[in-house]
């Protein structure tokens, strides 16, 4: 189903989360498959990291919870993003962004 | 803020919604889950049984996210504090005995360092107490290493020395305070003006002494009175202030109330100034001198201005101070001396060893319950609890035991400190002062949360470390410990032992030192007698004071019951006295000045008698001697065995006051030694004089009656009222009680560490019985075995017991070697006894040999008695 998954970075969970609930609200298997499927099945998240994150990170205010029903006619619980969210997406996609720089050009010195 | 506040609120208090919100998550996730591999053909069951896998089980994904909840950690502990309640319910016995031994441990280590705090560590109530010293004169070339001033040379050291910012005398008095109901005895300070000013001693009320208020000139008439006179005498009034007192025929008007204070405030009923004169004495030692050290001037400072001081006043008065010397002490050595402090350390050191033994006693119950709940505890953590949580679940207990056994404990402190209060402890400065202070509450937390760190620290490392699957295992077999558990128990058991049979000796070494103090030869009878002072006035001449002793020994000696009464210049075991250096008119003066000291005391006749101090040669003075017309002594053993060993003593010459009055006295008895300087220190030379023609105005009386001499007390009152109206009867106080108080320290100390000796003696029982029977009952089924088999019950309680004695051979091996190595701090407290004494050490290991054997029969004895069938269905 998927290549070799990678371990995922210190805090770039919560990246990957806030990106995937961009587009829409999402319940927790929603987001563990969108977040798959952003990053071609390379970041599979279980369920026993997936869900402190999402409680820590409405905690934070980052997201908002509401009950709904999902596609299939279950009760489950989905995740949006707040406008804190929204500015905390910013913030980490600049700052994985000079990350990336700056390993990219460390990887290139000789 | 709001938010997060609410959300915090949300998660502490509506925990059952949140639970239910998040068991709705997880499972909708994990239906949804498996709904997805059902449709890619796979099996409901297999979909489903894969769908819990990926998700690695839902109560431990629930568990993760409880713990990043806000609030998580408060909750956890209200939890873990909720379920060691709970537990410790469900164990009463567990719960008692834990807490009563920390409560055992914890009260004596406050009760002890509540002494030590106030004797040791508080500060004085001074200001700058840093900057406080005491001086004393010195004569090193005679040999006096450390005399009081004389009235002379302190002003003059007050006026000459520049390191001081001011120096203050202080003098005790008697006086007889009369036109305030009865004529009543007083101890009276005299001190000059600035003295308060130095201490820093701001008044209860009124004033202090003005600085200029000891000039001659001035009125010099006014009174600062203690605070407990104040209270005692006078109700604590404040319209005191401005009242006039007589003290001695003089008028006094009250200026002020001084607080309550040690040393020097509680030392007098009232002070009033001395008052300085040009004519001041010379030659008579009496006050004490403090001063405070000028701004940035070292003692070493002090000591070089001193020195110059000491060689001008030398020059000045060549007579009385060619080779003076000036001894300076920092006021920190005000409080206790090396010996008390040397027992206040022991002490402590004891408690601290109590403290240790309840600690491991607490660990050890602690160590066996977590293992009687392994089982429990590794279903918790197979349910995903994690290892924090679980060692915080152990703790959870140790710390609601350790602050019930505090409460209990500074109960149990409370209590003894109004025993030691109501003990006769007067030689401990400070010990007025004790109690539950905040330091001592701060102590007391601090070592209660050490004790809680340190016992349940072992047992809740050691909890989760198990394999789960072997725990389970085990656990539901026998839910006991394996084989390392055991060895740690032992080990625990061996350092109890250890403990206490160091504890026990030193208790028993003071025991049989403090059995030997008392039962020392002290060369006088104690029994039936009574001490009380006459002071008379300064108006009283040498006749009028010979009349009044010698009417009021007739009168006394007619009373009924009355075996004998006598009159003496001082008390006995007084711990000081005056002196006198003394030689044998018929041999040569001894070399370099090294002339033997020997104490005086004027008596009347029948002070031998009177105290039970056995005439040995000669003959006693008659009632009719005076002191000097012609000068006859009688002297201690000591001193006829120093002068003329192996002769007769009796009509040789010995100089009196050798280099300063060179009386020259005929020796006529000589009687018995006493051990004057207290107890445990040797035999005094005393020289006794007759007390007529001495002028001597405070006569101390001692009255031997035939039976309890209480019931004599108000007989004596009335005998001296019909002498002389105007004369108090101060001091009452038995022979007993004196010789009582001068081994108040030592009592104190024996009590104390043989009470804590006996706690951890029983504490260490405790922990080897719960070790041993836990033991045995787990080899109950192997005793059934051994016993079908045909065993002897002898033979199995031998071997059995032999096993559970080895821990407490080590633990006796170990503490032999502690003791003898800690014994040495006991040295000093010590009388006629050695640190080594081998009775000792024999007694305490034997008695900790015998209880263990007690404690491991009776575990034994209830194994052996289990039918062995059922011993057997146990396995």
């Amino acid at each position: 189903m998927s290549p070799q998954p990678a371990n995922l970075l210190q805090g770039t969970l919560d990246l990957l989360i806030l990106k995937a609930l961009v587009s829409e609200q999402r319940h927790g298997l929603g987001i563990s498959r969108r977040i798959e499927q952003i990053t071609n099945g390379t970041f599979q998240v279980k369920p026993g990291s997936l869900f402190p994150a999402l409680h820590r990170m409405e905690e934070a205010g980052w997201l908002a919870s509401s009950w709904g029903e999902s596609e299939n006619n279950r009760r489950a619980k989905f995740y949006q993003l707040t406008k804190a969210g929204r500015r905390q997406l910013e913030t980490e996609q600049q700052e994985w962004g000079r990350i990336s720089l700056a390993i990219a050009s460390a990887l290139k010195a000789t | 803020m709001l938010a997060s506040i609410s959300k915090l609120w949300r998660n502490l208090f509506h925990k059952k919604t949140i639970e239910r919100e998040l068991d709705d998550e997880i499972r909708t996730y994990v239906d949804m889950l498996t709904a997805e591999k059902m449709a890619t053909g796979m099996s409901p069951e297999m979909a489903r049984r894969q769908a819990l896998i990926d998700a690695e089980g839902i109560e431990q994904v629930k568990e993760q996210v409880r713990e990043i909840r806000r609030g998580h950690a408060i909750e956890g502990i209200a939890a873990d504090l909720r379920q060691a309640l709970r537990t410790l319910r469900n164990n009463p016995g567990f719960a008692i005995l834990a807490t009563l031994m920390l409560a055992l441990g914890i009260g004596a280590t406050t009760l002890v360092f509540s002494v030590f705090y106030s004797v040791l560590l508080k500060p004085l109530p001074f200001r700058e107490p840093d900057r406080l010293v005491q001086i004393w004169e010195a004569r090193p070339q005679k040999g006096w290493q450390q005399a009081s001033f004389t009235e002379a040379n302190f002003w003059d050291v007050r006026a000459m020395s520049k390191a001081f910012e001011g120096a203050g005398a202080f003098t005790l008095a008697d006086m007889n305070m009369t036109g305030s109901g009865d004529p009543q005895h007083l101890t009276v300070g005299r001190v000059s003006a600035q003295f308060f000013h130095i201490l820093g001693v701001q008044p209860l009320l009124g004033r202090v002494f003005f600085t200029d208020e000891d000039q001659p000139g001035r009125d010099n008439h006014a009174v600062l009175l203690g605070h407990r006179f104040w209270i005692t005498q006078f109700g604590a009034s404040p319209s005191i202030l401005g009242k006039t007192l007589r003290f001695d025929g003089q008028s006094y008007r009250v200026a002020g109330v001084l607080p309550a204070g040690e040393p020097w405030l509680n030392d007098a009923d009232a002070f009033i100034p001395l008052v300085y004169s040009p004519a001041a004495s010379r030659g008579s030692f009496e006050f004490s001198v403090i001063a405070r050290l000028a701004k940035g001037v070292s003692l070493e400072g002090a000591r070089s201005d001193l020195a110059a001081v000491c060689s001008r006043l030398a020059k000045l008065y060549p007579a009385n101070d060619t080779g003076m010397a000036i001894k300076i002490k920092p006021a920190s050595a005000w409080g206790a001396d090396a010996k008390l402090r040397s027992a206040l350390w022991v002490l402590l050191g004891a408690v601290g060893f109590l403290l240790l033994i309840a600690c491991v006693n607490l660990a050890n119950l602690l160590l066996a319950r977590a293992t009687a709940r392994l089982r429990e505890i590794t279903i918790r953590s197979a349910l995903g609890a994690s290892r924090i949580r679980i060692i915080r679940l152990v703790l959870g207990e140790a710390f609601v035991v350790g602050f019930l056994g505090a409460g209990l404990g500074l109960l149990l402190a409370w209590q003894g400190l109004d025993l030691i209060r109501a003990a006769n402890l007067d030689g401990i400065p400070h010990i007025s002062e004790i109690g539950l202070n905040g330091w001592v509450l701060g102590f007391t937390l601090v070592i209660t949360l050490l004790v809680v760190i340190c016992s349940g620290l072992v047992p809740a490392l050691q909890a989760p470390r198990h394999d789960l699957a072997a725990a389970l295992r085990e656990g539901d077999r026998s839910q006991a410990g394996n084989r390392s558990q055991y060895r740690l128990r032992s080990a625990l058991v061996t350092s109890e032992v250890a403990l206490s049979l160091i504890l026990l000796i030193g208790a028993g070494l003071l025991i049989r030192s403090f059995d030997k103090l008392l039962h020392v030869n002290r060369g006088f009878q104690t029994s039936h007698r009574i001490i009380a002072t006459v002071n008379m006035p300064g108006s009283y001449d040498g006749n009028r004071i010979d009349q009044t002793v010698r009417a009021y020994n007739s009168r006394v000696s007619s009373l009924p019951g009355v075996q004998a009464v006598a009159a003496a210049s001082s008390r006995p075991v007084l711990g000081w006295d005056s002196g006198m250096g003394i030689v044998a008119a018929d041999r040569p003066d001894p070399a370099n000045g090294n002339v033997p000291w020997a104490s005086w005391r004027f008596i009347t006749s029948d002070y031998f008698r009177a105290m039970g101090i056995p005439l040995l040669q000669g003959r006693t003075f008659s009632e009719r001697e005076h002191k000097g017309a012609p000068w006859r002594i009688v002297i201690s053993q000591k001193l006829a065995e120093l002068f003329w060993p192996g002769q007769n003593p009796i009509g040789r010459k010995a100089i009196l006051w050798k280099g300063q009055g060179n009386e020259v006295a005929e020796v006529i008895g000589v009687v018995g030694n006493i051990r004057d300087h207290g107890l445990d220190s040797d035999p005094t030379s005393i020289v006794y004089i007759p007390y007529y023609g001495t002028g001597w105005p405070v006569a101390q009386f001692v009255v031997r009656a035939a039976e309890s001499p209480a019931s004599l007390v108000p007989l004596l009152r009335s005998s001296l009222a019909e002498i002389d109206p105007s004369l108090p009867l101060s001091d009452v106080r038995t022979l007993q009680d004196i010789v009582d108080a001068s081994v108040g320290t030592k009592r104190l100390n024996t009590i104390l560490l043989a009470t804590f000796a006996g706690i951890a003696l029983i504490l260490a029982m405790t922990g080897i019985y719960g070790v041993l029977s836990y033991s045995v009952a787990r080899r109950t089924a192997e005793i059934g075995v051994r016993i079908a088999l045909g065993a002897n019950p002898k033979r199995i309680f031998v071997l059995i017991a032999g096993q559970g004695m080895r821990p407490i051979l080590l633990g006796i091996l170990i503490g032999l070697g502690g003791a003898a190595a800690l014994s040495r701090l006991l040295a000093s407290l010590l009388f006629e006894v050695q640190p080594l004494d081998t009775a000792t050490y024999i007694a305490v290991s034997l008695l900790i040999v015998l209880t263990a054997l007690l404690a491991c029969y009776i575990p034994v004895r209830r194994a052996l008695r289990v039918d062995p069938a059922s011993a057997l269905r146990e396995e």
